[in-house]
Order: structure tokens, then C-alpha cells, then sequence
């Protein structure tokens, strides 16, 4: 059964929705707090001992998913296309394959574009020393989207 | 609370409306499925609208009926991005659609109160030709 691009465009999606919606949540949730501050004792201990890490951490743990959503992507095409269902390239390595002249062939700005995403994962994932600075949620969605976009609409 | 039977046919009652319903012949429709999965682990299918006009690519994406205050939520979003652009509720049965293309109420009503109407024939054209004219992606 062949994979769809529109199955990864997806989970991307849902991922970015998830991050909105939590978003929308935990500022509910800080905005009541500061106007009804006996709210806090209604509050478990971790919920309550956590919620600015949960404010301050949100947009990396979600940049986090999505570059996982659209790794995934990548990873099942990279397999289709050598024909290895067991093959495990890294991430930096597919994006430039994938996106190079002897395959997609997609635009430098594009291809920069995801790997940005990708240094803000590593970030997050302490995987790195270098900060990559600031990204919002909304940045990366779209670059990894657009970087999607350009595989074919589906393959075995 | 719909289930995702009822969720499936309000997605298609939706996507029904505005494939019929866009008086300008340069829209370009293409109708998918969409495989979902549901809370029970269940996967089931509902349909999914792509849009083009001109260099104007859009996408009509059914996303769940779970949703506070509504039966069903369907969002458009414009391609290659995934910029949202708009979102359809349905409510009592009757379609919403929540954009800031939607023409502004001027000087009566707040700014949320203009970003939503009823779902009608005008509405739909006017939203989606305000689209066409000004959705930039963002990228």
C-alpha cells in the first residue's frame, strides 16, 4: 500500500494544532491565575510547581513533534527510494539528499529553511552546544510543510 | 455528541457546498479522502477538497467533531504552507465560517464579531475570492 504525502501533511497539521490549542490553555490558565490567584491551591503540586516551564518550554516541545512528524516523512520516502525498509539516515543528511539536485531538487532557501528547524530540534533536544535562536511554531510548521510539498504526492 | 458517521457526513455536506458553490469557473476542485483515527483507534475515511485558482492553491481539511461548541470544525488552509486561513464550524446544524477574509462589520460590532458568519453563497464567494486576490504564504 503506497504512503501519501497527504498522511505526513497531516500529522504535521495535527501536531501544529495540538500546539495551538495547549497554547490557548496554559495562557487561559496564567491569565486566571494572576486575576484569581486562590486558583492555585486548586492546582497538583507538578502542575502548579511547573506551569512557567510549561509557558517558557511550549513552542520548543512542540517544534520538537513537528521536525519528528516530518522526519518521519522523510524517512519513509529515503526507504522507498533505496529500496531498504531497515535503512536509518540522519535527518541533516536526508534533507540535503532529498532536497538535492538528483532528487527534488528543491530551492537552497528551502532546504536552509528546514535545516534551521532542524538545529532548533537539536537545540531542544540538547543535541547541541550552538544556539540556533528564537523560531516560532508557526515558522517551522510552514518550512517543514513547504519542504513536505515538494515530494511526490505518494510512493510504495 | 456526533460521532464520526455523523462527523463524516457533515464533512461532506460541507465540502459538497462549497465545491458547488463557488461561482467562479477558474476554481480548479479536486476531491480526496482523508483517513482519520478516531479515539477508539478506528480508522475512517471523510472527504478532504483541494482548491486552485490561478497560482492560489488551497486546501479544505475536515479536522474532528470533537470540538467545544461545535459539532464538527473543517479547516481551509492555503498551500504550500499550511497557513491557516479560515475555519468552518458547524453549530445546531448550521455551518459557521470563522476568517479574517470575511468582509469587516466597519464601525459596528467587534473585530470578533466580523470574523464570523453564517455559511451562505455570497459569504462563501466573497470570502474565497478575497483569498484568491490577497492570501500570501508566509514562507
Amino acid at each position: 500500500m503506497p504512503y501519501r504525502r497527504s498522511d505526513f501533511h497531516q500529522h504535521v497539521t495535527e501536531v501544529w494544532g495540538e500546539y495551538k490549542a495547549t497554547r490557548a490553555a496554559v495562557d487561559r490558565l496564567r491569565a486566571a491565575l494572576q486575576t484569581a490567584p486562590d486558583l492555585a491551591a486548586q492546582l497538583e503540586g507538578p502542575a502548579r510547581d511547573n506551569l512557567k516551564n510549561a509557558h517558557l518550554n511550549l513552542e520548543g516541545t512542540y517544534i520538537v513533534r513537528l521536525f519528528a512528524a516530518f522526519e518521519a516523512a522523510l524517512r519513509s520516502y529515503d526507504r522507498s527510494r533505496h529500496g531498504d525498509p531497515g535503512r536509518r539516515a540522519d535527518a541533516s543528511a536526508m534533507i540535503d539528499e532529498i532536497g538535492g539536485k538528483r532528487n527534488r531538487g528543491l530551492p537552497m532557501a528551502d532546504r536552509n529553511r528546514a535545516h534551521a528547524v532542524r538545529r532548533v530540534r537539536n537545540d531542544w533536544a540538547h543535541e547541541s552546544d550552538v544556539d540556533p535562536g528564537p523560531m516560532s511554531v508557526d515558522v517551522a510548521r510552514a518550512s517543514l510543510q513547504k519542504f513536505l510539498s515538494e515530494l511526490p504526492d505518494s510512493w510504495p | 455528541m456526533p460521532d464520526r458517521v455523523e462527523f463524516a457526513a457533515l464533512a461532506d455536506d460541507l465540502i459538497r457546498q462549497v465545491d458547488g458553490g463557488l461561482d467562479d469557473p477558474e476554481w480548479v476542485k479536486k476531491r480526496y479522502m482523508k483517513k482519520m483515527r478516531d479515539a477508539d483507534r478506528t480508522v475512517y475515511e471523510v472527504p478532504f477538497l483541494t482548491l486552485q485558482k490561478g497560482p492560489v492553491r488551497l486546501c479544505l481539511d475536515p479536522t474532528g467533531y470533537d470540538v467545544p461548541g461545535a459539532e464538527a470544525a473543517v479547516d481551509l488552509y492555503l498551500m504550500p504552507t499550511y497557513d491557516p486561513l479560515a475555519t468552518f464550524y458547524s453549530e445546531g446544524g448550521r455551518w459557521f465560517i470563522h476568517s479574517d477574509f470575511l468582509p469587516g462589520p466597519k464601525d459596528e460590532g467587534s473585530a470578533e464579531e466580523g470574523r464570523r458568519a453564517p455559511l451562505a453563497h455570497d459569504t462563501l464567494n466573497q470570502v474565497m475570492e478575497a483569498i484568491a486576490e490577497h492570501a500570501v504564504p508566509s514562507l
